[in-house]
Formats: structure tokens, C-alpha cells, sequence
């Protein structure tokens, strides 16, 4: 009888583990669609020289409806459309990008914490760690992010932007 | 002999009828890029106490359409797509999202005729003929394109869109 009581209480004592350990994994979900909502608003980089890009962020439903620009000189040398959108099955959100003389560019991002991200194309989705090129961020306040661009996991460029108050 | 001679001539002579058909005919390429742009503009089909719109803008490389469904004068869904092409498949893609709906949708949109596209889920890229789904766009004028949904071998609807000049 002693016996049995205890393997009653290890037993009721692992499940009481089990359900904790799955109640703090569940306080560790990111809320990918709360954490988008930072990016809202208009942002520019002066990282290139003689160039600053512009990105215009509006919310729309859960995704975003995205212009941006790169100006030279006083004058416009491109300039495209961006559309994000969450992807409830995936818990992510998918990007399409278009731009003048250029393919339309899928591609899919998540947050990795409440202040960084990843984003790469859309076609290395099931073997990220393969993928040729992608993007690594981080929102250092909420006026400023900084973004990585790493080819053959190598990093080529960061771009820090700043936000434009109106 | 001189029977199976003659067979033989006829056989040969029309292998080389046949070849130079075959060269006389070049295999055209559908300029997918090029055929989209009959869409631009304002479209609108009513249909008893619906107004269905369709509002597609040429810009950065692609097409940002807006998508409307109003009865009496209520909005009861809206949403904005943005269309690019994809070269390596010589596809059109499409990301959707509909203003109260959480997820963004991809399409893949392909020119079958030079007036007439069809478009399905991205996820039927490799197999377009086995679709459940699939809609189909015919400009039966430059002014009248009419849409068809088709789900599981049955028709969904038949909608007449009509160009409105702004």
C-alpha cells in the first residue's frame, strides 16, 4: 500500500513538472503580430553614401502595406511596394516585394525575440540554415533598428535606420 | 518494288511537309509581364445588390491591385494584392490580403491565350492541373473581363466585370 502511494504521488508529481514545463514554453511564444506592429511608421537609413532609403509602414489588417524609395541626389533611383502578411499556419509572416525591373521577391520572417528578427526568401523556408542569403535585425529602441544582410553566412552590409517623427 | 518505292516517297515527303510546318510555326511565348497590363485600371461588376471592384495600378515593377465587395452601400470585404513576375516558372504571383481576414494568401497567375489567365494557390505550382481551385480571367474586350470561379469541378460564379473611365 506504501508502495503504491508513492508511485501515485511520483506520478502526480511528474504531471504537475509536465504541465508547468508546458506553461512556461507557452509565456515564450513571440506574438508575432503585436511585434510587427514596431515597424509601423516612416523610417530612413543614410548608410550608403550619397543615398538614403525611405520605408513607409502602414498597418493593414494584420499585415502591413509597405512604399519605399531610394534617393540619390535629390532624385528617385528606385522605388517599389512591399506587402506583409501573417501566416497563422506557419506563425510567420510572408513578404512580397516588388520592384522596377526586378522580379517579384517572396520571402518569409519571423521574430526570433521580442526585439530581433530573421527574413530570407520564401523558397528556403524548410532549410533556413541553407539559405544563400538573409536578413538579421534588431530593434535597438523603438526609433531605431539596424539590419544585416549575410550572404553565403557571411555579413555583407548593415543598414541602420531611424525613425522619422511627423 | 515499285509500289513499296512509291509508299516509301509519299511516307518521306510528308515527314518533310510535316517538319517544315513545324518550323514555319514558332513556339510564342506568352509575354506574361507585357499581357497583365490589360488589367490596369477601374472595374466593376454588379450583380443584383452587390457591387464587386477591382482597382489595379501598374507601379515599382508590378501591379498593386485594391479588391472590393460592397452591398448596399456596405463594404462587406475589401483587400490589396500586389503582383509580380516570377521568371524562373514565367508566372505571375500574386500576395493577397483581405482587410478582415488574419492571413496573406499567394496566388500564381499564368496567361494561357493572349486574353485569357488563369490563377490558383501557389501551392499547385507543380501540379496547375490538379487545382481544386481555380479562377479563370477572359478580356472578352478591352472594356469587358469576366471572371469565373471554379471549386471542385463546379462553378462558383460568372462575374462581368466592365471598365469604368475615370
Amino acid at each position: 500500500m506504501k508502495t503504491f502511494c508513492f508511485t501515485i504521488k511520483m506520478v502526480v508529481l511528474l504531471l504537475l513538472s509536465t504541465s508547468g514545463t508546458q506553461a512556461q514554453t507557452t509565456q515564450t511564444n513571440l506574438n508575432q503580430v503585436e511585434l510587427m506592429k514596431q515597424f509601423t511608421g516612416s523610417w530612413k537609413s543614410n548608410e550608403v553614401k550619397d543615398t538614403t532609403v525611405y520605408f513607409d509602414q502602414k498597418l493593414y489588417g494584420t499585415g502591413q502595406d509597405i512604399y519605399f524609395k531610394y534617393v540619390s541626389k535629390a532624385k528617385t533611383v528606385m522605388e517599389g511596394k512591399q506587402l506583409w502578411g501573417y501566416v497563422k499556419e506557419i506563425d510567420k509572416y510572408i513578404l512580397a516585394v516588388t520592384t522596377e525591373g526586378h522580379d517579384i521577391g517572396i520571402f518569409v520572417f519571423w521574430f526570433t525575440a521580442n526585439n530581433k528578427w530573421i527574413w530570407l526568401p520564401y523558397s528556403s523556408m524548410s532549410n533556413p540554415e541553407r539559405a544563400s542569403i538573409k536578413y538579421e535585425g534588431e530593434f535597438k529602441s523603438p526609433d531605431t533598428f539596424a539590419e544585416t544582410t549575410i550572404i553565403n553566412n557571411k555579413p555583407v552590409i548593415t543598414y541602420t535606420y531611424s525613425r522619422i517623427k511627423q | 518494288m515499285k509500289t513499296f518505292f512509291k509508299a516509301t516517297m509519299i511516307v518521306v515527303f510528308l515527314l518533310l511537309c510535316s517538319n517544315g510546318i513545324q518550323a514555319q510555326t514558332p513556339q510564342t511565348k506568352l509575354n506574361q509581364v507585357e499581357l497583365m497590363k490589360q488589367g490596369i485600371g477601374y472595374w466593376k461588376c454588379e450583380s443584383k445588390d452587390t457591387t464587386f471592384v477591382i482597382e489595379d495600378k501598374y507601379y515599382g515593377g508590378g501591379h498593386e491591385v485594391y479588391i472590393k465587395s460592397e452591398t448596399k452601400g456596405k463594404i462587406i470585404w475589401e483587400g490589396k494584392t500586389l503582383v509580380g513576375y516570377d521568371k524562373k516558372n514565367d508566372i505571375l504571383i500574386e500576395s493577397v490580403i483581405i482587410h478582415n481576414s488574419p492571413d496573406i494568401a499567394l496566388y500564381l497567375m499564368r496567361f494561357i491565350s493572349a486574353n485569357k489567365f488563369e490563377e490558383m494557390s501557389l501551392e499547385n505550382i507543380s501540379n496547375p492541373e490538379q487545382a481544386t481551385e481555380k479562377w479563370t480571367y477572359e478580356f472578352k474586350s478591352p472594356n469587358l473581363l469576366i471572371a469565373t470561379h471554379i471549386l471542385n469541378n463546379k462553378l462558383v460564379y460568372v462575374r462581368n466585370y466592365s471598365r469604368v473611365k475615370q
